[in-house]
């Protein structure tokens, strides 16, 4: 059984690993707020945040059928490039037979009041200038288990602000702000040593920012993630596909090597691979962390073009 | 460069190398010091298993016989190619849906696995044999719930071939297919041992075949480790039921002769038939048990030797051995030490474990030693369930509890039946003398929550130190005495080959110094002399000095005290209790490797197991003083050897006129 198991899960693996080398030129549609396309923990950016069957509380962000009832939270902080900080909060718990989750991230960056061009993409997050920004998401869901399938729904605000020409003379260049609700749906299952998970995400009408109309981010997201013992090790993978509204696809996926010495003490490497969202990112994320029983600390960083890098670390308590 | 740059450059290398030992001991410190130190009782098998009183042949060594094999089964066996293509008996398949059942969720999995569901379980063993005419005794044994991937019957190979050697057919059971997620299944894994029966009586009754009438159908032991241990008592109750108790429509006829149950580490309570602890009487029982179990943690297998009636006038025994150091997996050679699954060794700590081979040493020589005292008679090897120091040399070097109990024991005082310290059996009545603790509470498992062994004893505490300033004073020695009635003496018909049983364990307790009697003679009573008593109590206490936190670790004087033995004429004879047994503080086992975890996971760090005494009435009657065991009136238990202590004492009573093969071999004076 193994055998033939296995086979198909490596095959997906590799084949997530090896898309986005491969088609590097073709980029994603046009489409925001910002916040919706960041990774948002440092394990996730580091395993080519392929995290739509992921478990813990960030899974909240990308796929509500996975919300872990971990009663804890977790805070990340990201420094991006230059002048862009973001963070991010989740938590989940149980209650009755619902588990509830939810999760916050706010980006803070500055951006040239020339630079117009929205909606912005993450490599805008390399960028400097004069005008101080923000992007914003924030998601509430609620989960439970069906005949062996966990579905969950969630309902999302995002918001960005952007600089926008509001004086005929193009010199005063204010801030224009845009929101949208969106909604999510997910389903997991589990799926040979593993679980696999389907996801519908930014379900929503394109929302307005300063006199346009700009469409979100709609995608249905299939992954597969698993856990396996080998040798001394644990290994973890999580894969996913990404079809976005509009033709764009994208996947990623990434692998987490942990080592345990005694119980409840764990270190990790991670690395992963993802069909980036912007030409300025590179598709490569790398990562550790560390745990101390209830107490993880992770690190992940996303490479950009020109030396430049993401740093996330998330401080998870369960 | 400035000349500060320069010097800045030129320490940085230094700087930055005595960066790493900081960062190698912050490191190290991470790495290892979360976990705890190894930490034993002090180890007695150097004074207790001196000795060899028993002169057999050490029954862990191998029989006459030539060992042959075979295997039985579907012969249709997807994973195992013994049992698809080397079965010399093909067997039909059950149907044990009716008794187990697997989570819809694991069902594709399995079936995939396996090729097969319950609906069609297979009836495999694989069988160690006598070359010989026969007829030889059945023995089965039937591994517990491990990863099903992992086939855990061949664990017990080493067994087989010594059974089978000494002229014992012995088979392992498959029951790999009920293994992994499924719970609540112990009836299943009973129904099926009794299945496997009915295979072997068509082996017997076959007119070919290399077990055609070999097999002694009249005398059957049944052994199981873990679930298996609960399962085989099941398959012995459900041997004598006409219908399974959840549900009648499943009718039962098996009727087989088991004579005995061996339960290795078992569980006890996963299924309950009628929501009741199942009821085992009649058989011989065995039970194995290791203190550094890192799978059934809890001792819960001394609730079914509590549970073990002999109502049916035959000769039967039950007897616990407890091994320190044992753990739950080396009793099979498949499961090792990996109590906790395959990453055992991040939680549990392994250096605490005795070598494997030395725990399978033990478990032939008990089982080898029980089988053949069950099953061929040889009551040479009796008094190793009563006593386990009569066969000092046969075991491996770690420490025992024995608990024994034969059908001609009568209880005096077993605790269990009222509330009122003063009473025992009818016609017993209870006394104490300056104990400091004495109640009746049920016998706690060292797991926390609210479980417990359901067996009641008599708690009790002693210190025979006077309170005061003179640490030396001390008074009268506490005692606790069972007393019987004239009558009752006289319907029991006590001979001088009667024997005198109690089981006791060594508490925590540190009772504090006994207060001085009440002075009752007439006082001067002004206020002047009650202010000079007051002071002087006062100057008193001050100057008593404080007793010392009790330290285990320190503490290493012998435990012991006296037993005596009244009769009707107020002879008292006295021995020991260290003579008929080990009397030791509990044994401490410190499973896991995480400092703080053992604390966390258990209530206590020992499981109480109450070492059975058997105190032959002769040794009495012979040590001078005129008692007369017909005359026993009162047992009493005096604490003179040790100063302080606390002690659980249960299963207080007597055999009349107890078989001399279970006395046989006494140590004389350790």
């Amino acid at each position: 059984m193994h055998k033939c198991h296995r086979s198909p899960a490596v095959a997906i693996v590799l084949s997530l690993c090896l898309l986005p080398l491969a088609s590097r030129e073709a980029r994603a549609q046009d489409a925001g707020p910002l916040a919706l396309l960041l990774p948002k923990g440092a394990r996730a950016a580091s395993m080519g945040n392929a995290w739509v069957a992921g478990r813990d509380e960030y899974a909240i962000f990308h796929n509500p059928a996975q919300v872990s009832a971990s009663s804890g939270f977790g805070l990340t902080a990201a420094l991006f490039a230059v002048d862009a900080r973001a963070v991010s909060l989740a938590s989940a718990s149980a209650v009755g037979p619902v588990t509830l989750g939810w999760g916050v991230q706010f980006v803070d960056f500055s951006m040239p009041r020339t630079n117009t061009a929205y909606p912005f993409k993450p490599d805008a997050l390399t960028e400097r200038g004069d005008a101080s920004l923000f992007s914003l998401v924030a998601v509430a869901a609620g989960q439970s288990t069906y005949k062996d399938f966990r579905i969950g729904v969630a309902a999302k605000y995002a918001e960005d602000a952007a600089p926008r020409e509001t004086s005929a003379s193009g010199l005063l260049v204010t801030p224009a702000r845009g929101s949208a609700f969106l909604a999510d749906a997910g389903v997991s299952h589990a799926l040979w040593t593993g679980t696999a998970g389907l996801a519908v995400q930014n379900i929503a009408h394109p929302y307005r920012l300063g006199a346009d109309r700009f469409a979100v981010p709609t995608q249905a997201v299939l992954g597969w993630a698993a856990q396996k013992p080998l040798g001394p090790l644990d290994v973890a993978l999580a894969t996913q596909l990404i079809a976005r509204r509009g033709g764009w696809l994208g996947a990623g996926g990434g692998i987490e090597v942990g080592w345990s010495w005694i119980e409840g003490y764990n270190i990790a490497g991670r690395v992963g691979a993802r069909r980036t969202e912007s030409p300025g990112e590179r598709p490569v994320g790398l990562g550790f962390g560390f745990t101390a029983d209830r107490l993880n600390v992770d690190y992940g960083v996303n490479l950009f073009e020109g030396n430049t890098a993401a740093h996330y670390v998330t401080v998870r308590w369960r | 460069m400035t000349a500060l740059d320069a010097h800045a450059a030129h320490h940085r290398p230094a700087r930055r190398a005595a960066r790493w030992p900081l960062l190698a001991t912050l490191a190290g410190v991470a790495l290892a010091g979360c976990s705890q130190a190894l930490k034993f009782s002090k180890d007695d098998s150097g004074t207790v298993l001196a000795y060899q009183t028993i002169t057999a042949r050490n029954p862990a060594e191998p029989g006459p016989f030539a060992v042959k094999h075979l295997y039985y089964g579907s012969g249709t066996d997807k994973r195992r190619a013994e049992y698809r293509d080397s079965v010399t008996y093909k067997t039909k398949t059950v149907d044990v849906t009716p008794f187990a059942s697997v989570p819809p969720a694991q069902a594709g999995d399995r079936k995939d696995f396996f090729g097969f569901d319950l609906k069609s379980a297979p009836i495999n063993g694989r069988v160690w044999y006598p070359d010989g005419p026969g007829p030889y005794p059945l023995v089965l044994i039937v591994h517990g719930n491990h990863s099903y991937e992992e086939f855990s019957d061949p664990g017990y190979a080493y067994l087989g071939e010594l059974m089978a050697s000494r002229g014992f057919v012995f088979a392992s059971v498959d029951e790999n297919f009920i293994n992994g997620g499924i719970s609540a299944e112990n009836d299943g894994r009973a129904w099926l041992m009794l299945k496997h029966l009915e295979a072997w009586r068509r082996f017997n009754d076959s007119s070919a075949g290399p077990l055609s009438h070999r097999i002694d159908m009249q005398n059957v032991v049944l052994m199981g480790h873990s679930r298996g241990g609960e399962a085989v008592a099941h398959a012995a109750a459900f041997n004598r039921l006409k219908y399974y108790p959840d549900d009648f429509r499943q009718k039962f006829d098996f009727n087989f002769a088991i004579r005995g149950v061996v339960a290795i580490a078992p569980v006890d309570g996963q299924y309950q038939p009628t929501s009741r602890l199942e009821p085992l009487e009649n058989v011989n029982y065995l039970l194995i048990h290791g203190s550094h179990d890192g799978d059934v943690s809890t001792f819960s297998g001394i609730r079914q030797y509590e549970r073990l009636r002999f109502t049916d006038g035959q000769e039967h025994f039950k007897s616990i051995l407890y091994m320190y150091r044992a753990n739950h997996g080396q009793w099979n050679t498949v499961w090792n030490n990996k109590d906790n699954g395959p990453r055992s060794g991040r939680s549990l700590d392994l250096r605490t474990l005795i070598a494997p081979e030395d725990q399978r040493e033990f478990a032939k020589v008990v089982i080898s030693a029980f089988l053949e005292a069950t099953l061929h008679g040889k009551t040479e090897y009796l008094p190793l369930f009563r006593d386990h120091r009569t066969a000092g040399h046969w075991l491996p070097r770690t420490m025992y509890s024995t608990r024994f109990q034969e059908s001609g024991y009568r209880p005096l005082a077993e605790f269990d039946d009222d509330v009122d310290l003063t009473t025992g059996e009818p016609g017993v009545t209870i006394s104490a003398d300056s104990l400091t603790t004495w109640k009746e509470n049920v016998i706690p498992f060292r797991g926390r929550g609210t479980d417990n062994q359901r067996n009641n004893a008599a708690w009790i505490g002693w210190n025979n130190r006077i309170a005061g300033p003179d640490t030396m004073r001390t008074g009268r020695p506490a005692s606790f005495t069972v007393t019987l009635s004239d009558s009752l003496a006289r319907a029991l018909g006590i001979t001088e080959s009667g024997a005198v049983y109690f089981s006791a364990a060594v508490t925590k307790d540190r009772p504090g110094p006994r207060a001085l009697p009440r002075d009752t003679t007439r006082r001067d009573t002004s206020k002047a002399a009650v202010e000079a008593r007051r002071k002087a109590a006062a100057d008193s206490a001050r100057r008593a000095p404080r007793p010392p936190k009790y330290n285990a670790d320190a503490d290493t004087i012998p435990f012991d005290f006296t037993v005596e033995l009244v009769d009707s004429d107020g002879r008292v004879a006295r021995m020991p209790a260290s003579r008929y047994g080990p009397v030791r503080r509990a044994l401490e086992a410190r499973i896991y490797r995480r400092k703080g975890r053992d604390e966390q996971r258990f209530a206590n760090l020992f499981e109480y197991v109450p070492q059975t005494y058997v105190l032959p009435l002769a040794d009495f009657a012979g040590a001078g003083g005129g008692f007369t065991p017909a005359k026993l009136r009162a047992i009493r238990l005096v604490f003179d050897r040790t100063v302080l202590g606390g002690l659980i004492v249960d299963d207080i009573g007597v055999n009349p006129a107890m078989d001399p093969a279970y006395l046989a071999m006494p140590l004389g004076h350790p």
